[in-house]
């Protein structure tokens, strides 16, 4: 919708129908022109016949002088400036007429039509008469057809142009507000995408087909409304079930804790397993997180910070933690404004340097460059290549024997978040090491 | 103090009310948000301890009511709803503070005394620019530190950590509350970020002098002259 113009539907439509109804007008016009033009040239044969029959009768009647009277006669009255008459003796000597010379080929038979170029250019159309005695007589009269065809054909360009450039007008206008409507609807589409889950497109009272396009669109989005919705709902729910016996559990060991002095074993187990329930909890934080955001139900952060800020922020973050184990964090940094969720950002870049922390070895090095291209790496043994792929699905695990609890979840929330962020997640051999790639298109 | 615990969950409501009466604090618990709202709009209270989610009136409601009548009586809330968006919307409507639960017993008497010690004025307004713990002194203006006559160099994160320490000097200050005051992210570290932190700035502010950052073991940390 918003690429150039020829590429354009509506642009190509509003070309292509003044051109049709173009091709259409000449189509339907040329019979009609080739109808006229034929009638016009029978009537003037049938003249030129009638005047020619005249004279032939009066050569008979009353032999060359009336027939040269004759024609003087009708040159000098002038009834016609197009009426034009020439006889000519067997050597071609002119004998009456108004032609000067005898403009066509000699050897014409009787009664032959001929089309001639008159004296003063205008095109002229005859009958050659063979008279007795080697006479010949043409009787002509200039053409009606040039000045037809001037006229008609002025006369229909102007019709064919109006048709035209009205055809080009009305094609303009209605792909114009074609155009204009969709791109709104597409606009409003967008934002619903975008996160406006209540917004509807607009439908018209007239209920065109757009319209109806419209509602069955609004349908859709009313479902994934009611989808995402019933995810957030559920959710909540999910949590809110899970965390009061959990709760529960947490008040009871603590309440033991708080006994006057009680055995070192009871102590020990009571706190290893209030550590169990907040590790079940930050499992199952993480995986409804996962859950809300692959099903789009994740609320957009109302703050949004660039790219750079918060990579800077966890390198800083988690620099001192990676010396602390004896390894080092480099981080080179390039000016990248990609505005994006922080909060969710920060996980990203918290699984994967934890990750490399973890299940890694050697040197952490995390880039940005300016085309916002953000890789973790490590140097350690990274993942042997059939993994590679699966590395990011839900619970999968590179290593099972040395990976932590909740390690599956980790690198799949970072696929998850770069989705969000219209992103993408490459993993890949960095030799040593493996290096995680997320990609802003 | 006195304080109101608003819970209609019958085991937590007793649980926080005997810790906070343990902790010294005159507690009066009730199970409905109506009940809630009717007593923390009559009776004078040094803090209020609300579940997001009550019937009848649930705990942010409670909170908008109180704010929109210009009472500024800390507010904690305590929820199972434990995203980014929920706690946001939790501190727009007004309140001061937010636990998700379930919570561990510290972590709740650490933000209550929090709460109860902050001064009542609008802090931002009226922060002094200059902290001072003993011989420690932090310019928050200047961004500069000192031990006695030692100038201290920190990174930005370790000032920070500093900073909402001294704030909170004699006062226990657990690890998420150093999470949620020193970092602008949402985020639970399955690593030892904050002790690696904490461990950093302490070999600079406490090497060679009478340390002033304490331990408190399986709770967090706390400033202050005295190690109890």
């Amino acid at each position: 919708m918003t690429g150039p113009l020829p590429r354009s539907a509506f642009f190509r439509f509003a070309v292509a129908l003044p051109l049709l109804i173009g091709g259409l007008v000449a189509l339907l016009m040329w019979p009609i022109y080739r109808e006229a033009v034929g009638h016009i040239r029978d009537e003037a044969r049938a003249a030129i016949e009638r005047d020619g029959w005249d004279l032939e009768v009066e050569f008979h009647e009353h032999g060359l002088a009336g027939l040269v009277a004759r024609i003087d006669e009708r040159v000098q009255r002038e009834l016609d400036p197009g009426d034009l008459y020439l006889l000519v003796d067997h050597a071609g000597r002119p004998l009456a007429g108004n032609l000067g010379s005898w403009p066509v080929a000699t050897d014409a038979l009787d009664r032959a039509w001929v089309e001639f170029r008159s004296g003063d250019g205008h095109v002229a159309e005859g009958q050659i008469y063979r008279l007795f005695g080697g006479r010949t007589l043409l009787v002509a009269r200039r053409s009606p057809l040039a000045s037809f065809d001037r006229h008609l054909g002025v006369q229909l360009a102007w019709t064919s142009l109006a048709v035209l450039a009205l055809a080009a007008l009305a094609a303009a206008w209605f792909s114009w507000r074609l155009r204009r409507r969709l791109r709104a609807l597409a606009a409003d589409a967008d934002a619903i995408r975008a996160g406006d889950l209540g917004r509807r497109l607009p439908v018209a009272a007239g209920g065109d087909e757009i319209d109806e396009l419209a509602t069955r669109f609004n349908d859709v989005f009313a479902d994934l409304q009611r989808l995402i919705d019933g995810m957030r709902e559920l959710s909540s729910q999910l949590a809110h079930d899970l965390r009061r016996p959990l709760q529960a559990a947490r008040q009871r060991l603590e309440g033991l804790l708080a006994n006057p002095q009680p055995d070192a074993r009871v102590r020990s187990a009571v706190e290893t397993s209030l550590a169990d329930i907040d590790q079940l909890l930050s499992i199952f934080a993480a995986l409804l997180r996962l859950a809300r955001l692959q099903a789009g139900a994740y609320e957009r952060s109302a703050e949004p910070l660039t790219l750079d800020r918060v990579v800077g922020d966890a390198v800083e973050t988690y620099a001192p933690v990676v010396q602390a184990a004896g390894r080092r964090l480099r981080a080179r940094i390039g000016a990248c404004s990609v505005p994006v969720d922080r909060h969710l950002l920060f996980q990203l870049l918290q699984n994967l340097i934890e990750n490399a922390l973890n299940h890694g070895a050697g040197d952490i090095e995390v880039e940005l460059s300016d085309e916002a291209r953000l890789s973790v790496r490590d140097h350690g043994a990274g993942v042997p290549d059939d993994l590679l792929a699966r590395l990011g699905e839900r619970f999968f695990r590179g290593d099972p024997a040395r990976s932590s609890p909740g390690a599956g979840i980790g690198l799949a929330l970072v696929r998850a978040i770069a989705v969000h962020h219209g992103a993408r997640v490459e993993f890949a051999q960095a030799d040593p090491g493996l290096r995680a790639t997320i990609v802003w298109p | 103090m006195r304080v109101l615990v608003v819970e209609d969950e019958v085991n937590t409501r007793e649980f926080v009310a005997r810790a906070l009466r343990e902790a010294g604090h005159k507690v009066e618990a009730v199970a409905s948000g109506r009940d809630g709202l009717l007593l923390a709009s009559s009776e004078p209270y040094d803090l209020l301890v609300l579940d997001r989610m009550l019937p009848q009136v649930d705990g942010l409601t409670i909170v908008r009511t109180l704010r929109a009548s210009n009472s500024n009586v800390p507010v904690l809330i305590l929820s199972a709803l434990g995203e980014v968006d929920d706690r946001v919307a939790g501190l727009r409507a007004g309140s001061d503070d937010y636990l998700i639960k379930p919570f561990a017993l510290t972590e709740l008497l650490a933000r209550v005394e929090a709460l109860l010690r902050r001064p009542r004025v609008a802090q931002d307004h009226g922060e002094a620019t200059a902290l001072r713990v003993a011989d420690l002194e932090l310019d928050r203006l200047k961004r500069l530190v000192r031990r006695g006559e030692r100038r201290i160099e920190l990174q930005p994160k370790e000032f920070a950590l500093l900073e909402y320490l001294m704030r909170h000097r004699d006062q226990v200050v657990t690890r998420t509350m150093l999470l949620e005051g020193v970092w602008d992210y949402h985020f639970d570290p399955k690593t030892n970020v904050i002790d690696v932190h904490i461990s950093n700035l302490r070999q600079k502010v406490d090497r060679e002098a009478r340390p002033l950052i304490h331990t408190v073991r399986g709770v967090g940390y706390r400033l202050g002259l005295d190690a109890n």
